[in-house]
């Protein structure tokens, strides 16, 4: 039995976890220049979503996804409005607002953690899986339905997103705030509410990714920071800035994690994310997909 | 002379005796009791008519629903104990204290308040891992008090222990989890046709796994069997497809799953997949776990199952359960499946009371302790082994209960890994 093909699809599937937390992660950065470190609060927020919604409420789960959504944006809405915008001109230098709002959001993801762990158990609440565990047969692979799931619905986020970038009008304001929102503004952009339409999209993002993930997992107030670091890792791989970049680093990410997993060893496959961040930095520092994107 | 010496000695022993008597005789009446408290006096918590006991539970903050769950598990078997006249016509008295179960501090606060001033006889259903771990090293370490406790990872021997008076400070309800893996891999040894040869171990990364791993690897070696696979996953793993995959290639009959919820289900259902039908034996947890219901495994693949149950935590629904908790009932009329982490301690702990006799003391509750385990409301300590085709019948079908043969043999061959002290042995 190779040991190639299932270790394929594990590191396809890790990949197409960080793709969905470093797309919305992205979002914010590129419409505002702001590294919001409560988007991995945001993806918990989205698995809690799963746990009311499904063990205490019965609803189906493709409800709680839709509520993931839903509330994922209004957090993202909240998070905006409580930890970025009154900190604007709060600080010396676009610099000094940038690091004023790191530690913001910082302080926001320490309030979302420590406010679950008092509602919650720390030491975590069972998700029951929403389908079968049972693998389908794919030539040499086997891909079970939540992979398969994972892959469906998060491609067509992904992709829904990068087509909305391209063609729709929004889309378009949306680009051509995080490329120059000076510029946008005086071309009639109305450029906050395109700044809160990028914290509500990455929320929607983070919720999604929460509902995905939880089925069958144990979530703890900290459940979605673990993502943070792979998803940031993954962007400045990718080419910090760039949603495709993002992609590509988080698939290369999750390969090749999954075969150190498989062929050097599971206890020291943390180190993956930050080895090959460093790797890619001192071979190609502007990341694998290098654009360089503006910001506010 | 010698007359007068008698008569002297004459006249003594009868003011002795009459002293002795009129001193008897402001006490008559009470006489039998009496002499009960007198010896019982001595003993912190206990009187003629009661027992204090104290339980340091998370009371407040975010565990504080096992804090309530236990006391009021607890609460109705006290309750049902007291009705038919306690033990031994002793009260049983609940007292409790707040450990919050966050800070080693205030756990040890709780235990300080329970044992010097509300004055307990004994101390049990800690029910957190650090209050636990903070009690034993700094309340009762070098003490002769025993902490009976539900959690019994590590290496840690159930007694009997040689001195409890210097070294016996923890006594767990369950074996740990490396001794139930030798019981399971002993009783496949003996049972299963074909018998099993190669061992894999499917191992989380903490010391719940690798203590695990530890005894099938002597286990092995012991009976010059070939060195198990081992392949390591982490406690909230959900796909074992690449671990269960190695596993098969190195030529492995027999699984062992040493693991928490998550990646027993994903080895379950991955080896499934996969169409790999080996022996599966479940410890401690992975069995508990095993045993939830999940539709979203099918039936076929738990048909080679075999699970130790070892917790004081049957399943919710199950006619064990369902029966104690009916007979809870009249004294509390509430109660539900949640009180069971404080029902199942608090029926051992009057067991354990009734083992040690009517004369309590400390040496007398140690001694019963230390004689052997109890079986109360039909959860006893020999490990069971069970098998199911179906989660959720597997407590109705407990094949083989081992009276820890396995493990005593095993203690006497094998010491414990280099690096741990095992009390005790």
């Amino acid at each position: 039995v190779s040991l190639a093909a299932p270790t394929l699809i594990a590191g396809l599937s890790a990949g197409m976890v960080y793709a969905l937390v470093a797309t919305g992660f992205l979002l914010v950065f590129n419409a505002t220049g702001a590294v919001n470190l409560a988007h991995g609060d945001l993806i918990t927020v989205g698995m809690y979503i799963v746990v009311v919604g499904l063990i205490h409420a019965g609803l189906s789960w493709w409800l709680t996804v839709v509520a993931g959504i839903v509330l994922g944006a209004a957090a993202g809405v909240v998070v905006e409005q409580v930890a970025y915008r009154p900190f604007l001109g709060r600080a010396e230098g676009e610099n000094g607002v940038l690091l004023l709002i790191f530690i913001t959001t910082l302080a926001v993801s320490q309030a979302i953690e420590g406010g679950l762990s008092e509602v919650t158990s720390t030491q975590g609440t069972g998700v029951p899986p929403v389908f079968s565990l049972i693998a389908y047969h794919v030539g040499p692979f086997l891909i079970t339905p939540q992979q398969l799931v994972t892959f469906a619905v998060g491609g067509v986020a992904i992709v829904g997103l990068g087509l909305g970038f391209r063609y729709l009008q929004v889309g378009r304001s949306m680009r051509a705030v995080s490329q120059h929102a000076e510029a946008a503004s005086l071309c009639g952009v109305d450029t906050q509410r395109i700044v809160v339409l990028a914290w509500a999209l990455s929320g929607a993002m983070a919720g999604l990714a929460g509902a995905l993930f939880a089925p069958g997992s144990i979530v703890t107030p900290t459940s979605g920071t673990t993502y943070l670091f792979i998803a940031f890792a993954a962007a400045v791989i990718g080419g910090f800035g760039s949603i495709g970049g993002a992609v590509a680093g988080a698939m290369v990410l999750g390969i090749t994690q999954a075969f150190f997993e498989t062929y050097v060893s599971v206890l020291w496959s943390g180190i993956v994310p930050m080895l090959v961040l460093v790797i890619v930095l001192a071979v190609r520092p502007s990341g694998i997909f290098g654009v360089r994107v503006g910001r506010v | 002379m010698l007359r007068s010496r008698l008569a002297a000695l004459v006249m003594a022993c009868i003011v002795v005796v009459s002293a002795a008597w009129v001193s008897s005789a402001d006490s008559r009446g009470t006489s039998s009791s009496h002499s009960v408290h007198a010896v019982a006096a001595s003993v912190p918590g206990v009187t003629a008519k009661q027992v204090a006991v104290g339980v340091p539970a998370p009371l407040t903050g975010p565990e504080s629903f096992i804090g309530t769950n236990t006391m009021s598990g607890m609460r109705a078997v006290f309750a049902k104990v007291n009705a038919s006249g306690g033990v031994y016509g002793r009260k049983l008295k609940l007292v409790a204290a707040d450990t919050g179960c966050a800070s080693g501090a205030q756990a040890v606060s709780a235990a300080r308040q329970l044992l010097e001033q509300d004055n307990v006889f004994e101390i049990t259903a800690i029910q957190c891992p650090v209050a636990t771990a903070a009690i034993n090293e700094t309340v009762l370490k070098g003490t002769n008090l025993v902490n009976l406790t539900n959690e019994g990872a590590g290496w840690t021997v159930p007694g009997p222990l040689p001195n409890p008076a210097t070294e016996g400070y923890s006594y767990y309800f369950t074996p740990n989890t490396a001794f139930q893996a030798v019981d399971i891999v002993g009783w496949a040894q003996a049972n299963l046709k074909p018998r099993p040869h190669k061992y894999g171990v499917l191992q989380i990364d903490t010391s719940y796994g690798t203590d695990c791993t530890y005894a099938v690897q002597q286990f092995a070696k012991v009976h010059r069997l070939p060195a198990p696979v081992v392949a390591t996953t982490t406690p909230t793993s959900t796909d074992e497809s690449v671990n269960i995959a190695s596993l098969r290639a190195h030529g492995v009959d027999t699984l062992v799953l040493c693991t928490y919820q998550t990646p027993t289900t994903g080895a379950l259902s991955a080896a499934f997949s996969a169409g790999w039908h080996p022996n599966i034996l479940a410890a401690t947890e992975a069995a508990a776990f095993a045993t939830v219901v999940l539709p979203t495994v099918p039936r076929a693949a738990y048909a080679k199952l075999y699970g130790v149950e070892p917790t004081l935590y049957p399943l919710a629904g199950s006619k064990q359960l369902n029966t104690l908790l009916k007979s809870l009932r009249p004294y509390a009329p509430t109660i539900n499946a949640s009180a069971v982490g404080g029902i199942l301690p608090a029926e051992l702990f009057v067991a354990y009371l009734k083992q040690a006799g009517k004369k309590l003391t400390r040496a007398s509750f140690l001694a019963g302790l230390y004689r052997g385990a109890v079986d109360a409301a039909g959860f006893s300590e020999p490990v069971k082994i069970l098998r199911g085709d179906h989660p959720e019948v597997v407590h109705d079908q407990v094949i083989a209960t081992f009276p820890n043969a396995t493990t005593e043999r095993f203690k006497a061959l094998v010491g414990p890994p280099s690096n741990v002290k095992m009390r005790g042995a």
